[in-house]
């Protein structure tokens, strides 16, 4: 065999200059940075969850539970100036678990609520929500009817319809505030344990536990190949061989996915597991988790009072 | 824990491999006839080179997967798929050996530290509270308490092989299985694996690894098996004389002959994964090489 070509000289052409404009990333490579941030840093923050804050000191079953019973009142509540209190409360407890204000209002308002805002939208004019008028937006001809909807000749903002759309927006952002705090200060293994709390079977929170670690290498994997195909891509690619590539992938990771769960199903097996899967946890519930508790609890209570009355 | 299985405890070997035929989906040959018997307190190397069939003679030990022919024998009672069935058996089985996987990616699967370690024992129904010493207990000794709360995924390869290590020695087997331990280990990493092995040979535990690092098999064995690449035993006896036999390292695949230049001059000789060699050179003058891997 021979390797002529292997020896001979190699010695290139200056490195051509660069036209200046920025180097554009593909949107395979996007996609694929985006996913594993969004995993990684997305919706559990390890720094976070590590800060000495109020949160993170309380035991994760005791946060579980209290912000369970909190999420719950709160889709209860039909005042608004309690509901407007809770999202307070929120948000003192932000800060004293030493998370940026800043950085919890953007996380919580940035998506859900801007939806749930663009749901309730409508909720605020007399089609839907007849009331006082507020605002006048536009006057018709004459009153329409489309279907079961009557459009009345005036439409307008009415106070009814605001306050019922503000207490949907409200009660969507102070569940969502809710369920952030938690997962701003417990580790995701943790949270996944203590939903024993709520009775969630075991088997169940292990297999999301483990599609959460197998999600991070898989992805890993995909990184790698499609890095390691990036360094031999020379020159632009055309769009048709990018998909035929990605296609392959999917196969590839599929296969590779199925043969890493045969080995650790195994793994598994040679540690033991036969059909029940057993688990323990180092928790250790303190004073301050059953003091945390019965305020929750306390609170909760004399709210939903508050509310009925 | 006490288990009743009628065993044969006074039995010498732990393990008798008898004519043992694998292969993947009965068409790729793993493993063509291949006997051995393991004594118990022994140190023993599976030597191959890569394909050789290591690694699925490990899973074979374990009774991760069955033969197509021949047989398994563990303790005098028969490794097959009907006998693991039987709780019982399955429990003191896996109470007795243990295995520590080539890729700690797939071994590792819990989502924290802590939770890995502690599966063995919660699967072989240790009392809660033993559990928790153990896992305290064999982290300290291993130096991965740091460790606890952090997920697989951010430990790097030697902390990996440590928890993967840990994991297995929680539930104190009296048989450690080790697939390529040292693969992907820096120097120092290898070299503390070493002592840990020797620590559990003294401690009493048999221990079968398969390598093809023919210096680690040095240091951790008294005893080697080599496979070669038709996947038979080529050759069975003390380590010192398997690695001293050059003919045999080069029909198994494990060294390979190694041409250099000294002083304008081409020389061959053997060359392999082991410490150090000494050859002589043509005109009578004699050198040393280091080879560090």
């Amino acid at each position: 065999m021979s390797f002529h070509w292997l020896k001979t000289d190699h010695s290139l052409p200056p490195a051509p200059q660069s036209n200046g404009a920025p180097n554009k990333k593909g949107y395979l490579e996007k996609t694929l940075r985006e996913i594993t941030s969004f995993f990684v840093n997305g919706i559990f923050s390890e720094e976070t969850t590590a800060k000495a804050g109020f949160l993170q000191a309380l035991d994760p079953r005791a946060k579980v539970f209290t912000l369970g019973i909190f999420v719950i009142a709160v889709t209860l509540y039909k005042n608004i100036y309690i509901l407007l209190g809770a999202y307070a409360f929120t948000i003192l407890l932000a800060h004293l678990s030493k998370i940026g204000i800043g950085f919890f209002l953007i996380r919580v308002w940035l998506f859900i609520p801007l939806f749930s805002g663009i749901i309730a939208l409508p909720a605020v004019l007399n089609i839907f929500v007849p009331g006082d008028p507020l605002v006048d937006l536009v006057t018709l001809e004459k009153e329409i009817m489309l279907g079961p909807l009557k459009i009345p000749q005036t439409v307008s903002v009415t106070k009814q319809g605001l306050l019922s759309a503000s207490v949907f927006v409200m009660r969507v952002a102070t569940s969502v505030s809710l369920v952030v705090l938690l997962t701003l200060t417990t580790k995701w293994p943790h949270i996944l344990k203590s939903l024993s709390v709520f009775r969630v079977p075991q088997f169940f929170t292990f297999i999301l536990g483990m599609t959460y670690r197998y999600i991070h290498l898989l992805l890993r994997l995909i990184e790698d190949v499609h890095l390691a195909r990036r360094s031999r891509t020379i020159g632009k690619e055309k769009a048709s061989s990018g998909r035929k590539w990605i296609i392959s992938q999917i196969r590839f990771v599929m296969k590779k996915s199925l043969s890493t769960g045969e080995q650790v199903y195994s793994a598994m097996v040679s540690r033991g597991f036969m059909y029940e899967l057993k688990t323990a946890d180092n928790f250790k519930i303190k004073p301050i988790d059953y003091a945390w508790s019965a305020f929750a609890v306390t609170v909760t209570a004399v709210t939903l009072v508050l509310n009925w009355i | 824990m006490d288990i009743d299985i009628k065993l044969d405890s006074e039995l010498d070997n732990i393990f008798e491999v008898r004519n043992l035929h694998y292969s993947f989906l009965g068409r790729y040959p793993a493993l063509c006839d291949v006997s051995f018997d393991v004594k118990r307190g022994e140190r023993v190397v599976v030597l191959g080179a890569n394909g050789s069939g290591k690694s699925s003679l490990m899973n074979l030990l374990d009774g991760l997967v069955f033969p197509q022919k021949g047989e398994i024998r563990f303790m005098g009672r028969e490794i097959s798929e009907q006998n693991l069935k039987d709780e019982n058996f399955n429990r003191f089985f896996r109470n007795k050996v243990g295995f520590v996987f080539q890729n700690s990616d797939v071994q590792l699967f819990s989502s924290t530290v802590w939770d890995e370690i502690a599966f063995g024992p919660l699967h072989l129904e240790l009392p809660h509270d033993e559990v928790k010493a153990r896992v305290e207990d064999i982290s300290g000794l291993l130096g991965i308490k740091k460790l606890w709360e952090r997920a697989p995924y951010q430990l790097s390869g030697g902390e990996k092989k440590k928890v993967a290590i840990a994991s297995t020695v929680v539930v104190n087997p009296d048989v450690l299985l080790l697939d390529e331990p040292t693969n992907g280990l820096d120097p120092r990493s290898q070299a503390e694996l070493v002592d840990f092995l020797q620590e559990l040979y003294q401690a009493g535990k048999t221990i079968i690894i398969s390598t093809h690092d023919l210096n680690i098999a040095k240091m951790i064995s008294d005893r080697a098996i080599v496979l070669n690449e038709s996947h038979t035993v080529e050759a069975e006896g003390a380590t010192r004389d398997i690695l001293e036999n050059t003919e045999l390292l080069l029909k198994a695949n494990l060294i390979h002959e190694h041409i250099h230049c000294h002083d304008g001059e081409i020389h061959r000789h053997p060359h392999g994964h082991v410490g150090e060699h000494d050859h002589e050179h043509g005109r009578g003058h004699a050198h040393k090489h280091s080879h560090k891997h």
